[in-house]
Order: structure tokens, then C-alpha cells, then sequence
């Protein structure tokens, strides 16, 4: 075992990284530097959502339903941006490559017990994924440069912000971990 | 000049993504120009110099007026107090003409993974800070 320990990967600093970048977030579970070792068992008890092994294509999956409306949705706004751009040459024009990060970014929320989100686009050639709450504002946006920039604001005291890459598996699954607590 | 803390604000919305109806909160993109601007523009819709409180119908015929194109009606507006912009560490600064018009200035310009993660920062806060008004039937444009 110990063995093993020694082949596997360092710990990914972007996460710890992250986990600096908290102001106060609120109930937060952190992922322990064990997770490490990616393929093992532990971690994937630890990031792997509770529905992991549901049935993709029923129809009465609340989450495949989900991820349907919101590719709908999701054709709309590029609509949307793709006319207001048609209109206004100063506006960004939100790339190819933004639509499928974005795309992908949902098929990796759906995943997770998540309320269904919204799909956005903003002047400066971005798509964000939010959850619009009373209390407060999450988003994940994309650029098209296999970033992602995330974001929760609640008040002063409870706000935190990072970016990591859209490949950054690690990281990702913290965030959406937390996005989990926060969100159900 | 600044303006002063206490005046309201309001920034006209022109995309139907850019607020949610059914939460009936203001979206962070409609705080987002696009990257050549480095100013949100606003409009100041208090009364101003002891003058009176602007009426809503006033405050929807600005907008009709200088923000509204044939092709991009409005569809909503955002408005927060200018004091939760200074509170973001940003300035709010007259620019007129038109009347009433200002700007919210110092985001960060340059177009960086930093800066634009500052920028998306900037703008939750303000939409967070914001109260989402949909015109009502006879101001929809």
C-alpha cells in the first residue's frame, strides 16, 4: 500500500488554491489531501455524486430531464447572442469553443443532485450557468478558453470567487461538492 | 464630481438572459459590458439639485429615449443604490449628456483570466445588490 502511496499524484495545489480563496464560505465540506490518489476508492467515494449509478436515459429522471431544458435554453441565449452581435459589432462574439465548454460543464453538473440552472450569456463573449437565489447569486463561466470562473456572493462575509480549467477534475468536483451543500 | 452615495441608480436591461423572471433577480451579465468598455453605464433617476423624485413612467422614458434602439427594446431595468457601488470599491461619475447619465468606473480593463475573474466578482455584487422592475404593461416598449 505504501508502495502505491508513493506513485500517486501530488494532491493538485488549484485545489488548495481554492480552499485558500475562501472568505467565509458557509458549511463547506473540504476535500482531505488523501484524495490524492484519484483512482482510488476513497476518492471516489468522496467526489462521486449520489447518483451515480442512475439509469441515463429514463425519462423519469429529474436530471436527465434537466439537462434537456437547459441545452434548450442554452440554443436560445446563443440565439440571443449571436443577434445581438448581428446588431452591435462592439459586442464580444462568444466562440464555438464557449458553447461546447459549456455544454460539457453541464453534462458534469448533471451529475450532482443540483436544482436545475439557468443559462446566460454577457457582452464580453461569456456563457454563465447560475442559480439565482433569495439569499444570493451562483455562477460558473465560460469563455471558450477552457477556463472556468465561478462565483457565489451572498453577503459581504459569504462570497468567494476562483477560476480553474474546465479539465481540472479535481477542483471542479470541490466546487460542485460545496455548490451541492449550498444549493440542497 | 462623484455622485453622491445615497442617489439611486438604474441600469437599463436589453436581453431577456440578462434577469430572472422567476426568482426576480438581476443576472451578473447584465453588469458585463463588452471588453473595449471599461464603464457600465447608468442613469441617476433621483431627484436631483432638490428637484423632484422621478416618477417610474419618467424613469422607463429615459430609457425609451437614450438607451432603446429599434431593434433592442428593454426589457427590464436594474436599480441599486450608488452607495453599493462605492461599497465594491468602484466610482460612480456623471457623464453627461445625455441628462442624468453616468458611469461606474475602475473595473479592471485588460482582458486577463484575473480581470475577468475580478470583473465577473464585481458585477455578481451588483446584481446582487440590485432590485430587478419590469415595466409595467402600458411602459413595454
Amino acid at each position: 500500500m505504501s508502495g502505491y502511496k508513493n506513485l500517486a499524484p501530488r494532491y493538485p495545489t488549484s485545489l488548495e488554491q481554492m480552499e485558500s480563496e475562501f472568505m467565509s464560505a458557509p458549511d463547506v465540506p473540504q476535500l482531505k489531501p488523501d484524495a490524492a490518489d484519484l483512482q482510488t476508492y476513497e476518492y471516489d467515494l468522496l467526489i462521486r455524486p449520489d447518483n451515480w449509478n442512475r439509469n441515463w436515459f429514463s425519462a423519469a429522471d429529474p436530471y436527465f430531464s434537466w439537462l434537456d431544458d437547459v441545452h434548450r435554453q442554452l440554443k436560445e441565449i446563443r440565439q440571443e447572442a449571436e443577434a445581438a452581435y448581428g446588431l452591435d459589432k462592439e459586442i464580444d462574439p462568444i466562440p464555438d469553443s464557449a458553447y461546447n465548454d459549456t455544454l460539457v460543464l453541464l453534462e458534469m453538473l448533471c451529475n450532482y443532485k443540483l436544482p436545475m440552472p439557468e443559462v446566460s450569456w454577457a457582452e464580453d463573449g461569456s456563457f454563465s450557468i447560475g442559480w439565482y437565489l433569495d439569499e444570493g447569486i451562483i455562477t460558473m463561466s465560460i469563455y471558450g478558453d477552457d477556463l472556468v470562473i465561478y462565483n457565489a456572493f451572498f453577503e459581504e462575509k459569504r462570497q468567494f470567487e476562483g477560476i480553474c480549467a474546465l479539465s481540472d477534475t479535481p477542483m471542479l468536483s470541490g466546487f460542485l461538492k460545496m455548490l451541492t451543500n449550498l444549493l440542497t | 464630481m462623484n455622485v453622491p452615495p445615497g442617489e439611486k441608480l438604474t441600469r437599463f436591461i436589453r436581453y431577456g438572459s440578462h434577469f430572472s423572471t422567476g426568482t426576480n433577480r438581476v443576472k451578473p451579465d447584465a453588469f458585463l459590458p463588452h471588453k473595449k468598455s471599461v464603464d457600465i453605464s447608468v442613469f441617476r433617476v433621483s431627484g436631483l439639485n432638490g428637484s423632484q423624485e422621478l416618477s417610474e413612467n419618467e424613469i422607463w422614458e429615459i430609457g425609451r429615449e437614450h438607451v432603446q434602439t429599434e431593434d433592442r427594446r428593454i426589457k427590464a431595468r436594474a436599480d441599486l443604490l450608488a452607495s453599493s457601488v462605492y461599497d465594491s470599491n468602484l466610482e460612480v461619475v456623471p457623464d453627461e449628456p445625455p441628462e442624468r447619465h453616468a458611469n461606474i468606473r475602475h473595473l479592471p480593463t485588460d482582458n486577463s483570466p484575473a480581470n475577468r475573474k475580478t470583473r465577473r466578482a464585481l458585477a455578481t455584487k451588483l446584481a446582487n445588490l440590485s432590485q430587478l422592475v419590469i415595466p409595467p404593461e402600458e411602459n413595454r416598449f
